[in-house]
């Protein structure tokens, strides 16, 4: 029985420390915005030359709006930084429904995600505590994916890589 | 076996972390929306015309329409598949030649593809296609006289109107 912990912890540690090695979230609280509310609306207007997935597409588009992420525990260290949106996102019936993407000021990179998928915003050595950036927000919903209205989180996520 | 236990407590704590604080409510604004074209579209009514051979009046040839009608419908709304729409033709004003009319029961269709099936006026409202939201259908109907009343010779002339609804 004590090999079969031994063996346990051996396997568990190493795996424990790559983790806290590879991904940590990001506090985003000091963001002045919390609550982030969009209106979709249909895409394609007045046509009728549209596709069945011109015909269901939903936009809707934000003004920039700041984010503000605490790096501080990582200030002198190289990391990549990457906002992930989750899996279960309340409202969508399909992952493929629903695509944020984003412009930015330049402090992070512009991208685009799905839900479960993931995009670099940053790579480099952290020079500040608090790192900010203000998001250009661009959402593209198939309505046949929605249930109901959306609500979710965007993670950021920081990966300190070793020299 | 403590040992054991704190580690598993550890694993736990760090897969779970709650700090992010910015929420995304994406909110549906999109008014449901039907939309019909019948022909050419815009404000212009759409004409078939059938020229019957005076030797042929009433023999039962089938007479073709002078061209195809395209007719498109689309509808959409959330959640997909919630609404029933219904397209219907309303045929029950006959085609007149002054005093002289001639029933809509004379005339039926083929659809090239059959999205919107083939059929023939009854003469009232019918309904041509139900289908549920988010989709768009579009079809071309050939329209033919059948000749098998017997009419006073002259020009005669009716108008069906197609319509679209969604609850």
């Amino acid at each position: 029985m004590k090999k079969g912990i031994t063996h346990f912890l051996c396997v568990l540690l190493p795996c424990l420390l790559c983790n806290s090695v590879l991904a940590e979230r990001l506090d985003d609280r000091l963001s002045p915005q919390q609550e982030l509310n969009f209106q979709l609306n249909w895409q394609a207007r007045n046509r009728f030359d549209l596709s069945d997935e011109q015909l269901n597409a939903l936009v809707a588009q934000s003004n920039p709006i700041e984010t503000r992420l605490d790096t501080s525990a990582y200030v002198g260290q190289n990391a990549r930084i990457f906002l992930q949106l989750p899996v279960d996102i309340q409202g969508l019936k399909s992952l493929q429904g629903l695509r944020m993407s984003w412009t930015t000021r330049g402090r992070f990179a512009d991208g685009s995600v799905t839900p479960g998928g993931r995009s670099l915003l940053f790579e480099g050595t952290i020079t500040e505590a608090v790192m900010t950036d203000f998001f250009s927000y661009r959402f593209e919903l198939d309505s046949r994916s929605m249930l109901h209205d959306l609500r979710f989180e965007p993670v950021y996520d920081i990966e300190i890589q070793k020299p | 076996m403590n040992r054991l236990n704190l580690f598993a407590g550890l694993l736990v704590s760090g897969l779970t972390p709650t700090l992010n604080a910015q929420v995304i409510n994406l909110k549906n604004s999109a008014v449901p929306e039907i939309s019909i074209r019948v022909g050419g579209g815009g404000k212009a009514i759409s004409t078939v015309v059938f020229d019957i051979p005076a030797t042929n009046v009433a023999d039962g040839t089938p007479i073709p329409g002078g061209k195809k009608i395209r007719i498109d419908v689309q509808a959409r709304a959330t959640p997909s598949n919630s609404r029933l729409v219904s397209l219907q033709a309303d045929s029950s004003q006959p085609l007149t030649n002054g005093s002289i009319v001639l029933p809509f029961t004379e005339f039926y269709w083929t659809a090239k593809k059959g999205d919107i099936p083939s059929g023939v006026f009854n003469g009232g409202t019918q309904v041509l296609l139900e289908f549920f939201n988010s989709r768009r259908i579009f079809d071309m109907h050939d329209y033919v006289y059948a000749n098998t009343l017997p009419v006073a010779v002259g020009t005669y002339n009716g108008q069906v109107v197609y319509t679209l609804t969604m609850p």
